[in-house]
């Protein structure tokens, strides 16, 4: 049987334990996704065109190196999974190798998107 | 390796010439003797001390020939022997993970570069060009994230390294058997959850402008532009 005193520890005993689960989860999850879109300005219409084939690169602070590239598709997104969360900086190529897009970017756990990003036609 | 046979090749192929020109000097081998000749041209004859007689029905013009073909002809032989090879040599074989429960009826997912495809149950076969040392196919479609697989192959050319992770903490290597590569795990795509996509603007974004640290950042490798 069961008495009032052993009810209430198992119970703060359970409560502790879910806050620890659902306090420390975003801290366990280390993947993140980082999800955004490039568009070229159109001026001969009324949205942006988006914009194909650009090479996303990030910089980690922590570990001092660049990633691979991922690529912009045809609707112009681009998606960078399995990020740890950090200070890092996003630096984006357009097919002429030049730098068409350079931001800091800190990446925190869960899915990060960024706000469309239009680039100025040359 | 190449220059050195070349240089092997370029002297015998002078020292035959040589041979044929001093022997072509000679009287009754002369061009002049030999087209005013109705008989066939004299025949190399070879005599060392009186004692060692050797000789051949093979005209001395032919030496000339064959000083071409060692001096020319040889190391051109070798020069194809060491080509580069053939492009689209190895295939990169894989399929992408839960592909039916990614596309809706009547939909796939693409990749590019357009000669790679993906099949209608997900699987692919990849054709890679040798000559690049990286290579990217991306996969994209409208309800999932995109994805880049990056692809190096090693110089033995025996085995390609594969990833779809911007840093590489979780790459393959895979052999390379046959010609044929086979991804060891199907590739992972994710959903576009179903929420409202925010809408671009149609003018510039304003550039964030550019401090210490931006600018002072290494370049980008260029292995891997």
């Amino acid at each position: 049987m069961t008495t009032p005193n052993k009810t209430g520890w198992m119970a703060r005993t359970a409560a502790i334990a879910l806050f620890f689960v659902v306090g420390l989860y975003p801290c366990l999850a280390q993947d993140s996704r980082v999800t955004g879109s490039f568009f070229l300005q159109n001026p001969n219409a009324s949205v942006p065109d988006p914009e194909v084939g650009l090479s996303v690169y990030l910089f980690d602070t922590k570990g001092q190196v660049w990633s691979k590239p991922v690529f912009t598709d045809s609707l112009g997104r681009f998606s960078l999974a399995n990020i740890s969360p950090g200070d890092y900086y996003l630096r984006v190529l357009g097919q002429d190798g030049a730098v068409a897009w350079e931001q800091k970017l800190v990446i925190k756990a869960g899915v990060q998107r960024l706000q469309p990003i239009t680039l100025k036609r040359p | 390796m190449f220059i050195l046979s070349l240089v092997l090749c370029l002297a015998c192929g002078l020292g035959f010439a040589a041979i044929a020109a001093w022997l072509m000097s000679r009287r009754g081998n002369t061009i002049r003797d030999i087209l005013a000749s109705d008989r066939q041209p004299e025949a190399l004859r070879i005599e060392v001390a009186d004692k060692l007689k050797i000789s051949t029905n093979v005209p001395t013009v032919a030496l000339y020939v064959i000083a071409a073909i060692v001096a020319i002809a040889l190391p051109a032989y070798l020069a194809w022997l060491d080509r580069p090879l053939p492009q689209s040599k190895t295939v990169l074989l894989g399929g992408i993970d839960g592909y039916l429960g990614l596309v809706g009826p009547g939909e796939k997912i693409y990749a590019y570069p357009p000669e790679m495809a993906v099949r209608g149950d997900g699987n692919f076969s990849f054709p890679l060009r040798n000559g690049d040392k990286q290579q990217s196919v991306l996969f994209e479609s409208p309800k999932t994230y995109p994805v880049t697989l990056t692809i190096i192959i090693k110089p033995d050319k025996k085995q390609l390294e594969v990833s779809t992770d911007p840093f590489w903490r979780k790459t393959y290597l895979i052999p390379i058997q046959d010609t044929f590569a086979k991804l060891p795990a199907p590739i992972e795509i994710s959903p576009v959850p179903s929420a409202h996509e925010q809408q671009a603007q149609n003018t510039p974004t304003p550039l964030p402008p550019v401090t210490a640290e931006m600018a002072s950042l290494p370049p980008i490798s260029g292995g891997d532009q």
